[in-house]
């Protein structure tokens, strides 16, 4: 039995396959500008709008007891006040336990969450946050950026100390324009930077203060009792972790200058290496991140050098595009990838075509995903949005730096990226 | 694939998940004549075809997102066009209306292999596919799919496991049981014998040009 070829397709005649066309690019179109989620219905979420909009309707102060239900964020600001009992609010990326006698605010700024502490104590469950900006808690003029871990923040009566405690995952505490990244084994006081955990002493708890929450239960405490009302001597210290101390390295630049040659060198890397790190040394100050004005943070996005992984010898951009482009079609593994990224960044940097660029980053983690340039690829596409525009695109670019290039040696500058407002 | 086309085919989705028409256009030309010619040899010339093909293009471009670029684009499109086939046999608990082929040479043959007339042996290659058909109607949509993708389509039984997303022992089971179905409803049936195993009596429809 041979039936491979021997029953012919009838054609559809052109009327017909126009018909098919229009119709198909038009539901194209169609699909591409929904978002690519539909929000799903359900009797909470309604609820939760209902509340929503009762508080915007002008609820002066919102008090949240015991067994509230949930509400769902608007951009409308949510007071919640809390009296003898402890509460729970969901807002569904996170969930917020304010223990009793708590005051804090919570807003969505550009995605993100805000929640502003007026005094007490609030212990979080906050879930990966993926692409979306990061959940802030404010304490003071002391802010913990969380990317998704459990932690507990203590504002005792609102005008003394801050402490943090984390004992899993991390958080980045930003105060004074200062910013520091502690993880589980770290502790950080602002009288003597980032400290071991058994180095850390915490500091006496305010008679009025809320109940510290234990150092065993797993996440951060900040801790701000009510006697140490000039907001100096913050203390931050991790419970129950190992005692060693990792603090962070100078940020490095992305990608070191080529090597002669056409081989891919692994100095190139970006991870960085010793050159890049003095380089770095040389930038203004890490901790003024978010706080920068946007024309500075540009120049610290500039300051951050981006080359191509692969010298092909040609010095024409469209003839370094043609190389790259036989590499990547005769070429298979690393070559292929080397090749892959330094097509983006002829493309962005030389021939000026961003979009095109930006494409090629997007095939370019989609086909090697577990490159070497992966990082510095990332990179690459926070650089080319937030040289445009440091708008809601580059945060998230950003914020997506942060997640996935967690030893990146831009991480510096995409944290303040992604915490611009 | 080289990674050239890759590149190619990853450019085009993202100028198509930026909603450009443009790139939707040259997409759907690119793989529309491999679909239909997919969907055409899976389900047989059927009225549903322009429908069928809408949907299934409809379909790739709502997945468009979800393509990781693991496969080739042109396999993934196969790939939802083998679900919309499938699913389109599935729902139809009835026989599938195959269409009549057009007959330019006089009205339908008796079951006569031993036709002179070439037009007349044209037409009996239709009653052959026409039989062939009916017997696949018989079939459930998994059987269909595998033997028409592999005996008709031409795909080895690796890819048409693939397209299927079916494993490779029950693909071929699957394709060996509808090839003793069609070849024992051939022992009953001296047309779709003829259409089967040629004895040179029957022209090849892809002959059907030339008389």
């Amino acid at each position: 039995m041979k039936l491979t070829g021997r029953i012919p397709v009838e054609p559809l005649d052109e009327e017909r396959l126009t018909r098919i066309e229009r119709n198909v690019v038009a539901g194209a179109v169609d699909m591409a500008a929904r978002p690519a989620r539909a929000a799903r219905f359900s009797p909470a979420l309604a609820f939760a709008a209902a509340a929503v909009v009762a508080i915007g309707a002008g609820v002066a102060g919102w008090k949240l007891r015991g067994g509230a239900p949930a509400p769902e964020l608007a951009a409308a600001p949510i007071d919640v006040r809390t009296d003898g009992q402890r509460t729970t609010l969901d807002i569904g990326d996170a969930r917020i336990h304010g223990e009793p006698a708590t005051a804090f605010t919570i807003t969505r700024p550009a995605g993100g969450v805000l929640v502003a502490m007026a005094r007490g104590k609030v212990s979080l469950e906050v879930a990966k946050r993926g692409d979306r900006p990061p959940l802030v808690v404010k304490a003071g003029d002391t802010e913990v950026v969380v990317v998704g871990t459990q932690f507990t923040v203590d504002y005792g009566d609102g005008t003394g100390e801050v402490d943090v405690r984390v004992a899993e995952g991390a958080v980045r505490v930003v105060r004074l324009q200062q910013e520091t990244r502690v993880a589980a084994g770290q502790a950080w006081t602002s009288r003597r930077g980032l400290v071991a955990l058994a180095d850390a002493t915490p500091g006496p708890r305010a008679a009025g203060g809320a109940a510290r929450p234990e150092a065993a239960a797993p996440g951060a405490t900040i801790d701000e009792p009510a006697r140490r009302g000039n907001g100096e001597g913050i203390e931050i210290d991790v419970g129950k972790a190992p005692d060693v101390l990792r603090e962070r390295v100078a940020a490095v630049p992305d990608v070191r200058a080529p090597q002669p040659g056409t081989g891919p060198a692994a100095s190139r890397t970006p991870t960085g290496g010793a050159a890049a790190s003095s380089a770095a040394a040389d930038r203004p100050d890490a901790a003024a991140g978010a706080h920068l004005p946007r024309g500075d943070l540009k120049a610290l996005i500039r300051a951050q050098p981006v080359l191509p992984a692969l010298e092909v010898g040609a010095s024409d951009p469209l003839q370094q595009m043609a190389e790259y482009r036989a590499i990547m079609t005769r070429e298979k593994g690393p070559k292929e990838a080397y090749a892959f990224y330094s097509m983006a960044v002829i493309q962005s940097s030389k021939l000026g075509r961003t979009a095109d660029a930006l494409a090629t980053l997007t095939a370019f983690r989609r086909r090697a995903p577990s490159s070497e340039h992966f990082a510095a690829a990332l990179w690459l596409e926070v650089r080319i949005r937030c040289l445009q525009s440091l708008d809601e695109a580059c945060r998230q670019a950003a914020t997506f730096y942060t997640q996935h290039a967690p030893e990146g040696p831009a991480l510096h500058v995409a944290e303040r990226i992604a915490l611009t407002r | 694939m080289t990674a050239a086309a890759y590149v190619e085919d990853v450019l085009l989705v993202d100028r198509c998940l930026t909603g450009e028409p443009a790139a939707s256009r040259e997409l759907f030309r690119r793989h529309r004549g491999r679909v239909h010619a997919c969907l055409y040899r899976v389900l047989g010339g059927n009225r549903d075809m322009d429908d069928l093909l809408q949907e299934a293009f409809l379909q790739v471009f709502q997945s468009l997102r979800g393509w990781r670029a693991e496969a080739s684009l042109a396999t993934w499109i196969d790939r939802v066009a083998v679900r919309v086939a499938y699913r389109y046999l599935s729902q139809r608990r009835r026989r599938i209306a195959t269409d009549p082929l057009i007959d330019e040479d006089g009205p339908t043959m008796a079951a006569s292999p031993a036709a002179e007339v070439p037009g007349a042996r044209r037409q009996l290659a239709r009653d052959g596919v026409k039989r062939l058909y009916a017997v696949l109607d018989e079939l459930s949509p998994a059987a269909r799919l595998a033997f028409t993708l592999h005996e008709i389509d031409g795909r080895s039984i690796s890819e048409t496991a693939e397209l299927v997303g079916s494993s490779l022992t029950a693909t071929k089971l699957r394709v060996w049981r509808a090839r003793n179905r069609v070849q024992a409803a051939a022992a009953a049936d001296p047309i779709l014998s003829e259409f089967l195993e040629p004895t040179g009596e029957v022209i090849p429809f892809a002959d059907r040009g030339t008389p």
